[in-house]
């Protein structure tokens, strides 16, 4: 249970931190106010009881067994092990060591191209780590750079990427997340390709309650994001779909994304070609994306786009697993790509016998 | 006769310097003069120390009655005239001996066992070891009620909270009752007690149930240094006295029931 105490000028101060810094699921268990005037608001969190596994039933007053003590260290241990890979309990049939040609026929299992599938294979035997799950999760580990977005800060975020990639259902997610940490955050349509697209974002906006903008063009939009950061609110902008490898088109973007105090980032969707996935990523980091949100990660059964983009070398801000905009960003680590990766690969396997 | 089963009633808290030990010494006490049959048990298997808080000598051979080498009656040291004179009696392994350092769970399994058989006593009060290992968490799920010692002090209610959520993962249902200790004031208290009561609501879907406040008394803190026990007339001992009130209550009905007669 993670228990922390905050002080802040005010309760709307303490609540934004507090959700800033342990999350939306946090609760407020105490408050007062504080002799300068402030107030002091004590936040905990916990998984609940869900958290603990393998707690044997000791309400009978009986031991169950004469060895009691050393089995249940043993369990402990294995439960320790279970959570790390990601199973639930009692269910685990395979012993999960690391076998480099398993991993091999995992990851193209996946789809991943060769170039990587190879490269995690050797970082993970190099690991030295018997389990497979945390073998992997080394491996991701050493490729991978992760950065979330803070929405709280006081910079302009532009939402580039291919048509299709959920840029929009991306901006509303993020506007959302911010409207939850009571930050001003305001939507704007760039470079709208239609009016389709400019009245999809508005009914976002509407819904989350922000207000929302239009910016024909690059000077409308320095002018819009200046306006934002002078009254300390987070423009989200987003923007109409293309071709990142197309330099002509990369070119017509490159003047948004060179706006002062704008931060440009990526947005791909995993369903796609996993080699293909890595062109796009790249030709987004040629635009100056300095981060990478990758859409639609429930609608793939593969994960070797997912292993694409996060080992790309861009950062991987989050992904995202449900069109609804409630439903918000989550954040891959290695553990849990590596869990996931030998979860669905069990599951097919399960599928494919039944 | 249906002679009734003792009364386990287990007192923890997760943190050490709760005052659980104090608080159990007290209740002892509180309870005797309600009239119960009490027996304490200092149940800290490792390190055992109600002895020295109650300024004894020697606070009976607990390592012996789980070896097998003697009962419960005859291990027990009798404290303000034992349970048979209105006192209450102690059962305690030697302070600083570390005897039952290594115990274990088997171990712990047995004392309950042998308590439960001890039908002397109307109460047993186990005074748990600080911590949520193994051996405390068995103890406090076979009790009858299990009673949380907290603090204002946030780390106090962190491991209060731990204790709890492994106590109704062990029995599946219960969790402890709670008493808010060294609080300085009683909107302290109150501050405390909501905190744990709001956070025990959002993780485990379950309100623990506030016992009794014992305020911060100096009294107390100087009885701890002579070795004494509190004090009748101090506020510590009369707010023990309400929740040997509150629990003595429950215990009463079992006893007219079982020498019911038609």
């Amino acid at each position: 249970m993670q228990l922390r105490t905050f002080l802040a000028k005010d309760m709307r101060e303490a609540l934004a931190t507090v959700r800033a810094e342990m999350g939306d699921e946090a609760v407020i268990v105490g408050s007062q106010k504080t002799k300068d005037g402030g107030v002091m608001v004590r936040a905990a969190f916990d998984q609940g009881i869900d958290q603990v596994e393998n707690i044997t039933d000791l309400s009978a007053g009986e031991p169950d067994d004469g060895d009691a003590p050393a089995s249940l260290q043993s369990e402990r241990r294995e439960a320790l092990i279970r959570r790390l890979r990601g199973e639930q309990p009692r269910n685990a049939s395979a012993s999960g060591s690391f076998s480099r040609p398993e991993l091999l026929a995992l990851l193209r299992g996946h789809r991943a191209p060769d170039s990587i599938t190879h490269d995690l294979a050797k970082t993970a035997e190099q690991s030295g780590l018997s389990d497979m799950t945390l073998a992997l999760a080394c491996a991701l580990g050493r490729r991978m750079k992760t950065a979330p977005i803070d929405t709280a800060q006081n910079a302009a975020l532009l939402l580039v990427g291919p048509n299709g990639a959920g840029k929009t259902a991306v901006a509303a997610k993020l506007a959302a997340h911010a409207r939850l940490t009571f930050r001003a955050v305001q939507l704007i349509a760039a470079n709208a390709a239609g009016a389709g697209a400019v009245a999809r974002l508005q009914t976002f906006a509407t819904h989350i309650d922000a207000p929302f903008a239009v910016a024909e063009n690059a000077e409308a939009l320095a002018k819009s994001v200046a306006d934002c950061g002078k009254e300390n609110v987070t423009a989200i902008v987003d923007t109409a779909g293309f071709d990142p490898r197309n330099g002509k088109a990369r070119a017509a973007f490159s003047a948004l994304a060179k706006i002062p105090n704008i931060q440009t980032v990526g947005v791909v969707s995993a369903c796609g070609d996993a080699e293909e996935i890595v062109e796009i990523i790249g030709a987004l980091a040629t635009l100056g994306a300095g981060r990478l949100i990758v859409t639609c990660a429930d609608l793939i059964r593969r994960l070797g786009t997912l292993v694409s983009a996060a080992t790309s070398g861009l950062p991987l801000a989050h992904v995202t697993r449900s069109p609804y905009v409630a439903a918000g960003l989550e954040t891959l680590t290695p553990l849990s790509l590596a869990r996931a990766l030998i979860a669905s690969d069990r599951n097919a396997d399960e599928g494919s016998a039944q | 006769m249906n002679v009734p089963l003792p009364r386990l009633t287990a007192i923890g808290s997760g943190k050490g310097g709760t005052g659980k030990t104090l608080i159990s010494l007290a209740l002892a006490q509180a309870l005797a003069r309600q009239g119960e049959r009490v027996l304490l048990c200092d149940a800290d298997l490792g390190l055992s120390n109600i002895a020295v808080h109650a300024g004894l000598a020697d606070g009976g051979d607990l390592a012996g009655v789980l070896a097998g080498r003697c009962s419960v009656d005859s291990a027990v040291v009798a404290v303000n005239g034992g349970a048979a004179q209105g006192g209450f009696d102690l059962l305690a392994a030697p302070a600083g001996s570390g005897a039952l350092a290594n115990a274990g769970l088997e171990a712990a399994m047995c004392l309950v066992g042998l308590l439960r058989a001890a039908r002397a006593y109307d109460r047993i009060v186990l005074d748990l070891s600080a911590g949520v290992g193994a051996e405390s968490m068995a103890l406090a799920a076979a009790a009858d009620e299990t009673i949380a010692v907290l603090t204002p002090d946030p780390a106090a209610l962190t491991d209060a909270y731990a204790f709890t959520k492994l106590l109704l993962c062990a029995t599946r249902s219960r969790a402890p009752e709670f008493v808010v200790n060294l609080a300085a004031s009683e909107t302290e208290a109150r501050r405390t007690s909501d905190s744990f009561v709001s956070t025990c609501r959002a993780f485990l879907k379950f309100e623990p149930r506030l016992l009794g406040i014992v305020l911060r008394d100096a009294s107390a803190a100087e009885a701890v240094r002579r070795q004494q026990a509190l004090a009748a007339g101090s506020a510590a001992s009369r707010a023990i006295a309400d929740i040997a009130g509150t629990l003595h209550v429950r215990v009463t009905p079992q006893k007219f029931a079982a020498n019911d007669v038609r």
